[in-house]
C-alpha cells in the first residue's frame, strides 16, 4: 500500500506562555496535542473548531511553516525534516484569511503572481502562466497592473487564489478563505473554489469555523477541540450523526432562519 | 412621535457621501436589524446616532431621540445622553476597551459619570452587571485587564458597559463577527434577554441575515449608503422588494436548506 499524502503521528506543538509566578517552569499551552491524522491524495478535508482549538497551528505544521515540538509528520512517506523544500512548495500552497494582509501592497497583481513562478522555477513561460491563472480565477487581464488596494475584497481573494495556484500545486491549504468577505462575495468565491478543486483535481485542507463552508467543499472532516481531534469522518456522517457533545453543540449553534408562514 | 426618528440623514467625508438621505424610526421597545455589506454605511449611521462620528465627517438631516434633536447638541451635551439614554456595543471589543484599565472600572465608569455613585458602589454594581451578562466568577473578572479575557468575555464586558445605566436605546454593531458560533449563540441570547428585561429599543447591525433575523422584527437593508428596503421580517423573507434584498434572502435560504439537508440523519 502506498503512503498517505500527509501523515501525522502523535503530533504536538507546545507554546510557552508568559510567567504568571516568579518561580517554577513557564506554563505551556498545547496548541496541537497528540494528533494523529492521515490525508490521502484527492481528499477534501475540513478542519473545524473554535478559535484557539489549534486549527491554524495544524495548518502551519502541514505547511512546514512551523515545527512540531514532538511527533512526526510525513509528506508522501518522507519525513518533513528530510524534505526538499523547493519541491514541497511546488506541491503545497496556501490561501490565507485576509487578502488585505496576505498580498504585498507594494506589488502589482502581475508581480504578486509572478513571485512564486520565479521563486519556484516554474518551467513554462511566466507571463503566459499569469494570464492563464487569472483566467482560471475569472479576473480580466487588465487587472495585472493594479495594486491590491485598488481591488475589492473579492478580487483580492481571487488574486490570492491565483498566486496559490500559479505554480500548479496539487495540494491547497485554505485557512478561513471566505470569513473576511461579504456574504454575496463569499458565495462567489466558494463557487470558484469548488469549481477549481474539481477541475484541477486538488487535494484540499480547509480550515473554517463556519460549518456551512465545510459542508460545501469537503468530503471528510475533523473536529478539533483544545488541540485534539474529537471527531473525524465522512462530512455527511459526522454532521448527520455527530457523536461528540462538542460537535453537537457546534451544529446546533449555527444560526437558523426563523420559521415563517 | 416615535422614540427615535432619523430623517434624511446624510453623512459625508469631504465630497464622498457614505450615507445618503436615510430615514427610519423606532418606537420604544422596538428592535430594528440593519443589514448591508462592508462599506454600506451601517456603522456610520450608528456612530451618527450616538454622536461619535469622526471629526472629518459631516452629518446633515435630523436624528431625534424622544423629540430632542441630537445632531444639534454639543459634544458636552451629547455626553449626558451617551451611556445614559443610548449606548453602543462595538464590533471589536479588543479595540473598544481601554487596555490599561481593569474592566470593572470601565464598567463602573458610566455609573460614576451619570448616576454619581461612589467608586465602591460602582464596583459592586459592576460585579452584578458581569453576572447579568453571564460572565463566570464576576468578583475576580472585574479585576482583570482586557487582554486577560477571551473574545467572548471581552464582548460581554462591552455589553456590560453599554447596559450599565439601563439605556433606552441599545445599538450593537456586529457584536459577534469576531466570535465563534457557539459563543455567538450565547452572546446573542444574552443581548436578547437583557433587551427584554430592560424594555430597551435595539438597533442590531450585522452583515449576516440569519443572525439579524433572530434578533429583530424589522429589517433595514442598506446598500452603498442608501436604505433600499425597510420591512417586517416576514415580509422581507416572503416578498423582498429590492433586488439586493432578494439576493440576500435567496442565499440565506439556499445555505440553510443545504445545511439542513446535510445534517438530516442519513439513517432515515
Amino acid at each position: 500500500m502506498s503512503d498517505p499524502l500527509f501523515q501525522a503521528k502523535a503530533l504536538c506543538r507546545d507554546f510557552k506562555l508568559n510567567r504568571t509566578a516568579i518561580s517554577g517552569a513557564r506554563p505551556v499551552r498545547h496548541a496541537v496535542a497528540d494528533l494523529n491524522l492521515e490525508i490521502e491524495t484527492g481528499d477534501r478535508l475540513g478542519v473545524v473548531g473554535e478559535s484557539g482549538s489549534g486549527k491554524t497551528t495544524l495548518a502551519k505544521l502541514l505547511l512546514n511553516l512551523d515545527k512540531p515540538t514532538s511527533g512526526s509528520l510525513t509528506f508522501n512517506g518522507q519525513l518533513f525534516s528530510k524534505i526538499n523544500m523547493a519541491i514541497f512548495r511546488r506541491e503545497v500552497q496556501i490561501i490565507f484569511q485576509d487578502p488585505r494582509s496576505s498580498l504585498n501592497p507594494q506589488m502589482t497583481v502581475a508581480q504578486i503572481i509572478l513571485e512564486p513562478l520565479v521563486g519556484l522555477n516554474f518551467e513554462q513561460n511566466h507571463q503566459q502562466r499569469i494570464d492563464q491563472v487569472l483566467q482560471q480565477v475569472e479576473l480580466a487581464p487588465a487587472i495585472k497592473s493594479r495594486y491590491p488596494h485598488e481591488l475589492s475584497g473579492g478580487q483580492r481573494q481571487r488574486v490570492a487564489i491565483a498566486r496559490a495556484l500559479a505554480a500548479q500545486p496539487s495540494v491547497l491549504i485554505a485557512d478561513e478563505p471566505v470569513s473576511a468577505l461579504d456574504v454575496l462575495v463569499r458565495e462567489e468565491i466558494l463557487q470558484l473554489l469548488s469549481g477549481l478543486i474539481k477541475t484541477l483535481n486538488l487535494t484540499l485542507v480547509l480550515i473554517s469555523h463556519d460549518l456551512s463552508v465545510i459542508t460545501r467543499l469537503c468530503n471528510t472532516v475533523v473536529v478539533m477541540k483544545q488541540g485534539r481531534i474529537v471527531e473525524a469522518g465522512n462530512t455527511q456522517d459526522v454532521f448527520a450523526n455527530p457523536q461528540h457533545q462538542f460537535t453537537k453543540d457546534l451544529i446546533s449553534a449555527v444560526p437558523r432562519l426563523p420559521t415563517l408562514n | 412621535m416615535k422614540f427615535l426618528e432619523v430623517e434624511n440623514l446624510t453623512i459625508s467625508f469631504g465630497n464622498k457621501v457614505v450615507v445618503n438621505s436615510v430615514s427610519f424610526d423606532l418606537a420604544a421597545g422596538e428592535r430594528l436589524g440593519v443589514i448591508g455589506e462592508s462599506g454600506s454605511g451601517k456603522t456610520m449611521i450608528a456612530l451618527a446616532v450616538i454622536g461619535l462620528l469622526p471629526d472629518t465627517a459631516t452629518a446633515t438631516g435630523s436624528i431625534r431621540l424622544a423629540g430632542e434633536e441630537l445632531l444639534r447638541l454639543s459634544d458636552q451635551q451629547m455626553s449626558a445622553y451617551r451611556g445614559k439614554q443610548l449606548a453602543m456595543v462595538f464590533q471589536e471589543p479588543l479595540t473598544a476597551l481601554n487596555p490599561l484599565m481593569r474592566v470593572g472600572k470601565q464598567i463602573a465608569q458610566p455609573l460614576l459619570n451619570h448616576d454619581k455613585v461612589s467608586r465602591k458602589a460602582g464596583i459592586t454594581r459592576a460585579i452584578e452587571l458581569c453576572a447579568s451578562v453571564g460572565l463566570p466568577d464576576p468578583e475576580h473578572i472585574v479585576r482583570a485587564y482586557p487582554h486577560q479575557l477571551s473574545g467572548g468575555q471581552r464582548q460581554r464586558i462591552g455589553l456590560a458597559i453599554a447596559i450599565a445605566c439601563s439605556p433606552k436605546l441599545l445599538i450593537v454593531d456586529e457584536p459577534t463577527t469576531a466570535l465563534d458560533v457557539t459563543v455567538q449563540k450565547e452572546v446573542l441570547q444574552t443581548i436578547n434577554d437583557l433587551v427584554e428585561q430592560q424594555g430597551s429599543s435595539l438597533i442590531f447591525i450585522s452583515h449576516d441575515l440569519p443572525v439579524v433575523s433572530t434578533m429583530a422584527e424589522d429589517i433595514a437593508v442598506l446598500r452603498n449608503g442608501e436604505l433600499v428596503e425597510h420591512a417586517n421580517i416576514t415580509a422581507l423573507f416572503n416578498n423582498p422588494q429590492h433586488e439586493y434584498s432578494k439576493k440576500l434572502v435567496d442565499l440565506a435560504r439556499a445555505t440553510e436548506k443545504e445545511f439542513s439537508d446535510f445534517t438530516k440523519s442519513s439513517t432515515l
